[in-house]
């Protein structure tokens, strides 16, 4: 059964800290409050990127919370995630969608409201949308989009959309304000002093309005 | 070759890309290839990212249907269940064999190893057949030492799967390799590089065929 996309999501982040393995990560997130975890790693291996990922499916079970995995459509189908997140680099949708099925979410990054609508069109689930504010966690090709096409977006089309890229504490209640149906943020929880707290606080803002 | 040697579901000859190592367009080799007789062709490229090794797959899909050759991707499972490949070649750093069995009990496995241990365990977790490697020194291994022939008379002792030797394999040195108990070998740069691909096609198979492991 598909799983609906809404709320704070926690994207796993060991390359801007150390302090804290993908699999720690989520389970602060998830104890701090976080409604979906990503798990993205670009540099590991198959072998390794399946143990961290059969690890975070465990326990988004036993919290009760959503697992996507970031590009890698195997590895979300071998750990039974919820689904995956596809970037503009990653394999086409429908490839994607012809291995995990329709119970599978699947997500895909759009930085316009065309690559939005396509994705939509080729059957996406969810639209990733950003990078809002600008970020130092990617190498960023496109200036940032900003709050006010977020809205232009979520006008546009029907799916949900996830915000994302920059997010933190100071902005997030300008995001959810658009009224988007789910926010991710990288940093604000993996560099933050405690994640778990960090992961809170995000949290609150994201209250129902 | 024997009659049940024959009648294996598995040809000798693998062909392993590279386009790093190719001058001419990828497609154009694989065709070149399977024309010439090749019916095992791997997909093997690491640096590429998901939508362009797709695009690949695709392709090379397409061109191995139609030769009648066997597709299979390296250890990206989910580009080979996207292109209906015909199997995966799993590292040992890629998933555990039993996983994409699981998956898909269809799809053929091999495995690369690098040791007798490994070899076991990958046949014991029900892995169809091994690459093993690399036998002679190589470009695209330039840090570690060779294997030599004996991991290949080592592994074959202990296992009933197919085994190719990869690793430096050239016309001069696989019947080498099928005489210290190889099934078949595995080539890259010979293939990849070759000035008259069919001419190099046609040298694998007269070194390979005929040889007497009993």
């Amino acid at each position: 059964m598909k799983r609906p996309i809404s709320g704070l999501c926690v994207i796993t982040d060991t390359a801007i800290q150390q302090r804290f393995s993908h699999v720690q990560l989520a389970e602060l997130s998830m104890q701090g409050g976080a409604d979906i975890v990503q798990l993205r790693d670009k540099t590991l291996s198959t072998k390794e990127l399946f143990a961290s990922a059969v690890g975070i499916r465990a326990l988004s079970l036993a919290y009760g919370k959503v697992f996507i995995v970031n590009d890698r459509a195997d590895i979300a189908l071998a750990s039974n995630a919820d689904g995956v997140h596809l970037g503009q680099t990653d394999l086409p949708i429908a490839a994607a969608r012809k291995i995990l099925g329709n119970d599978k979410l699947i997500g895909a990054t759009a930085s316009t409201i065309d690559d939005a609508l396509k994705a939509e069109q080729d059957g996406a689930d969810y639209i990733g949308f950003g990078h809002i504010f600008s970020t130092s966690s990617k190498e960023k090709l496109t200036p940032p989009t900003g709050v006010a096409m977020l809205r232009d977006v979520l006008q546009a089309v029907k799916i949900p959309v996830m915000a994302i890229g920059g997010i933190n504490q100071k902005n997030i209640e300008s995001v959810w304000q658009t009224g988007v149906q789910s926010v991710a943020v990288i940093s604000a929880v993996a560099s933050a002093e405690t994640p778990k707290a960090a992961t809170a606080q995000l949290k609150k803002i994201l209250t129902p309005l | 070759m024997t009659l049940s040697e024959n009648q294996h579901k598995f040809s000798r000859l693998f062909l392993i890309t590279d386009q790093a190592l190719s001058n001419r367009p990828l497609l154009d080799v694989v065709s070149d290839a399977c024309r010439a007789g090749v019916s095992l062709v791997q997909l093997r490229e690491k640096t590429l990212d998901g939508k362009s090794l797709y695009a690949l797959a695709s392709a090379l899909r397409g061109i191995t249907l139609m030769h009648g050759a066997r597709l299979f991707i390296n250890d990206r499972l989910d580009v080979a269940l996207a292109v209906n490949a015909d199997g995966v070649v799993l590292p040992e750093t890629s998933f555990p064999v039993q996983v994409v069995k699981h998956i898909n009990p269809m799809l053929l496995v091999g495995r690369s190893v690098h040791d007798l241990d490994g070899a076991i365990d990958a046949q014991r977790c029900g892995a169809d057949f091994l690459i093993v490697g690399h036998i002679f020194k190589t470009a695209s291994k330039p840090k570690q030492p060779p294997r030599g022939l004996h991991l290949l008379k080592d592994i074959s002792t202990h296992i009933h799967i197919p085994i190719f030797a990869v690793g430096g394999i050239t016309p001069a040195n696989a019947r080498q390799c099928v005489q210290n108990g190889a099934f078949g070998v595995a080539a890259i740069s010979s293939l990849m590089q070759s000035a008259d691909i069919s001419e190099t096609v046609r040298a694998f198979q007269d070194a390979i065929a005929f040889v007497n492991t009993a």
